[in-house]
């Protein structure tokens, strides 16, 4: 009728346009992967804590750097800390707080350790991994000194008490009366352990 | 909506067709690559279907009886991954391939090399998605992906060699599925008839062009999260692995930034083939056509805002999950729109209930549970409670089966006498659609009462106050599974013979399908018809 | 396609879905009223 065929377009244009959009998918995935970093650091999504210290590309602390302790203490409130940790599948340790539990006003600095034990009858090296819950309060949690700023390595059978120091700073929410610390201690020897290869999570 | 100025334009072509598998394997023609997406999604329907009855079976009584957790773990995870991205999506594509053309008043699909590509990468993309259970048997590796659907990390970091053929699959299915939406959008933009605006064109293929750009905006997303997957697996990289300064809950946004608007791509396929089929065979005009239009619209855009409700409970910021909830909740909006405009489509038409209506209003009555149980679950206080419950299983399954597959059900009924130019046996078609609303809901009600009460999803035993409904769940599930052999065998029939469909197969139906012969000829509008 | 219908029935089967379209919508109308004197 009025045309025997369709009217020509470039389709090759609008096919290049579109590659276009999925390659920007594609590359907005890996982005997101700083993109979160550098959100969870400055709002302490996830419970990353503040304290500035990045080491072996490893950020340890939150966007702002060390700082010294603030000297006001809050001694109008007291917060309770917890301490608790875990041993990843994989590294043949057990930890345990030697504080369960410490009550502190904000501002003050406080010391506590953790006994951690190699099982094993091998030098094995670890990294600890702070989480700090609830998620607002982990950017007012400084850590002053802590195991987790660096690899550990135990000997044989050896038991070290690691140490940990730090402030709750004063500007932590009010409404905020208990704080949970919580160290996932990681494997750093070798091949990470899978499910298949460990048998004996089985 | 459009009225048109034309005969068929029928004249065959003196090109090569070879016979037989030949024909199959080289055709660029999109009513044979429409057939053969829509039997490939058939053929997988059935697979991902005994897979779940497997597990139903487990699930009949407490205590493990016929299989290993890990085998439970391996069937729930390829069920989800076979019925998404080997039935229902396919199915998808195969109307879009079939109607588009035919809809719009194309010749064909505008990249018709890259549309014979794009099917032939499905079936060995399900081979290797599937393979790892057959290894198994033989004695190598230890199954398929046992981590759900979902890949999270660090499961599927430490998971078997499953893992690695799953992503290798998904990779596969995703460029397959994103060469088929450059096509359909190439196809909708470039070849429509002379006069079809984009506010003339029929609601299927707005739908199909908001599900085109979803997919290539999302998919690559995905993609690239299950490429941090492997190389996390294989090549040192700590993407997820915390002990290295990675983050597993990143993988859930990556995944689920992906996950929500796949929703959105499974379903509006089907919102988009639904007025059709109501104002057919309500004898009345689509209503709200443009409102309809912008909804589509409103929904692809939220769909991708939203997606972190899949993980409320993995912790976030107070503020974070407020404005989750209530983006997700605004979702709601522009489906009511939708639910509107079906529902006054109908209103006082003079309905008749063939087959395809009856599974059409089916759709809206229990699509809408599936919208109302997604409202509990967007709420932040009450998933605390309801997430990874059988609630939430039974919520999806309202929105995938009766939104999805009983949508797509209601387009083969619908279509299915256009394609094969025979009408398909109505008292079984009818039999069938009872058959499987009754036992639908027989299965996923108890699972919302066994979800209120607190049973976790994915897990292959439960506490004995469980028993009863699992009980009457397991039956539902058998009857729905075998009533769908009903529908294999009438498509099957129609396919072969039967009482000879008119072109206008229906008598309300409207649009440019229908000006051609059923079956239409190996070529149709290669003269375009002009829409006034 | 079915046999077609006659202008009697299909005049009778819009009455019927104006009917039920009211019905319906009353149905609603009295779930929402009644939702208001649920106390929590």
């Amino acid at each position: 009728m009025e045309q025997v065929h369709p009217a020509p377009h470039d389709n090759a244009r609008l096919v290049r346009r579109l590659l276009l959009l999925v390659a920007a998918a594609f590359v907005f995935a890996f982005a997101m992967v700083p993109l979160y970093d550098v959100l969870c650091e400055a709002t302490g999504f996830n419970g990353k804590t503040a304290g500035g210290i990045i080491r072996d590309g490893f950020a340890v602390g939150g966007l702002k750097a060390g700082t010294a302790p603030t000297p006001a203490v809050d001694l109008t409130r007291t917060v309770r800390v917890e301490f608790t940790g875990t041993v990843m599948p994989g590294l043949p340790w057990d930890m345990r707080p030697l504080t369960i539990s410490l009550d502190l006003h904000p501002g003050e600095m406080q010391q506590v350790s953790y006994l951690v034990r190699n099982t094993s009858n091998r030098e094995v090296t670890g990294q600890a991994v702070p989480s700090v819950t609830p998620g607002q309060a982990a950017q007012h949690f400084e850590k002053i000194e802590c195991f987790c700023f660096s690899q550990q390595t135990l000997g044989p059978g050896e038991a070290r008490e690691m140490p940990l120091a730090f402030i709750i700073k004063p500007e932590v929410d009010r409404n905020i009366t208990h704080i949970t610390l919580s160290y996932a201690f990681f494997s750093t020897d070798g091949q990470r352990e899978t499910l298949t290869s460990a048998r004996e999570v089985r | 909506m459009s009225s048109v100025t034309t005969t068929h334009p029928v004249e065959q072509h003196a090109e090569y067709h070879p016979g037989g598998l030949l024909r199959w394997l080289t055709t660029t023609n999109h009513k044979d690559i429409g057939t053969m997406y829509m039997t490939f999604a058939l053929i997988m329907f059935f697979v991902g279907g005994i897979m779940i009855l497997a597990v139903r079976a487990e699930l009949f009584q407490p205590g493990l009886q016929l299989m290993k957790p890990e085998f439970f773990n391996q069937l729930i995870g390829v069920h989800a991954l076979v019925m998404i991205f080997a039935a229902l999506m396919p199915a998808a594509t195969g109307f879009a391939n079939w109607m588009i053309p035919l809809m719009i008043g194309a010749p064909d699909m505008a990249l018709p090399r890259l549309n014979n590509w794009g099917f032939w990468l499905l079936p060995p993309a399900a081979f290797l998605l599937t393979l790892p259970f057959s290894l198994a048997l033989l004695g190598f590796g230890d199954g398929a992906i046992a981590t759900g659907w979902t890949f999270y990390a660090p499961l599927s970091v430490q998971g078997g060699w499953g893992v690695d053929f799953a992503i290798l699959a998904v990779h596969i299915l995703g460029i397959s599925s994103i060469m088929g939406s450059i096509n359909i959008i190439v196809t909708i933009f470039n070849m429509r008839a002379p006069g079809m605006t984009m506010m003339k064109l029929p609601l299927f293929a707005w739908g199909w062009l908001i599900t085109a750009f979803l997919l290539i905006a999302t998919l690559p997303v995905l993609a690239g999260a299950v490429t941090m997957l492997l190389t996390d697996r294989h090549f040192g990289t700590h993407f997820f692995d915390a002990a290295g300064g990675g983050d597993p809950i990143l993988f859930q946004h990556l995944f689920w930034f992906f996950g929500h608007p796949e929703v959105y791509i499974l379903l509006l396929p089907v919102w988009g083939l639904m007025p059709h089929v109501l104002s057919t065979f309500s004898r009345k005009p689509v209503y709200g056509y443009k409102a309809q239009v912008y909804s589509f619209i409103a929904i692809g855009i939220l769909s991708v805002v939203v997606w972190a409700h899949h993980f409320f409970t993995a912790g976030m910021p107070i503020p974070a999950l407020i404005y989750f909830m209530f983006s997700t909740m605004a979702i709601s909006l522009p489906l009511a729109v939708l639910f509107f405009c079906w529902i006054a489509t109908m209103w006082k038409g003079a309905m008749s209930f063939e087959t395809p209506m009856l599974f059409a209003v089916g759709f809206i009555v229990l699509f809408g549970i599936a919208g109302l149980t997604g409202l509990i679950l967007a709420d932040v206080a009450a998933d605390a409670q309801y997430h990874h419950s059988y609630f939430v299983v039974a919520h999806f399954h309202y929105a995938l089966f009766a939104g999805g597959i009983m949508g797509v059900m209601t387009g083969v009924y619908y279509w299915l006498p256009k394609w094969t130019g025979h009408m398909y046996n109505e008292t079984l078609g009818k039999l069938h659609f009872w058959l499987t609303v009754i036992s639908f809901n027989l299965t996923f009600i108890p699972q919302f009462f066994l979800g209120l009460a607190g049973m976790p999803r994915r897990i292959p035993d439960y506490a004995l106050q469980f028993a009863e409904f699992n009980a009457i769940s397991t039956i539902g599930a058998f009857i729905l599974g075998l009533s769908q052999l009903l529908f294999a065998w009438n498509v099957w029939a129609c396919v072969r013979g039967g009482k000879k469909a008119e072109s206008r197969s229906w008598e309300g139906a409207e649009g440019l399908e229908w000006e051609l012969p059923s079956p239409p000829p190996h070529h149709t509008w290669e003269i375009q018809p002009q829409i006034k | 396609m079915e046999q077609p219908f006659s202008n009697e029935d299909l005049e009778r089967r819009r009455a019927a879905s104006r009917r039920l379209g009211w019905l319906i919508a009353a149905a609603a109308l009295l779930l929402y009223l009644a939702g208001l004197f649920i106390k929590r």
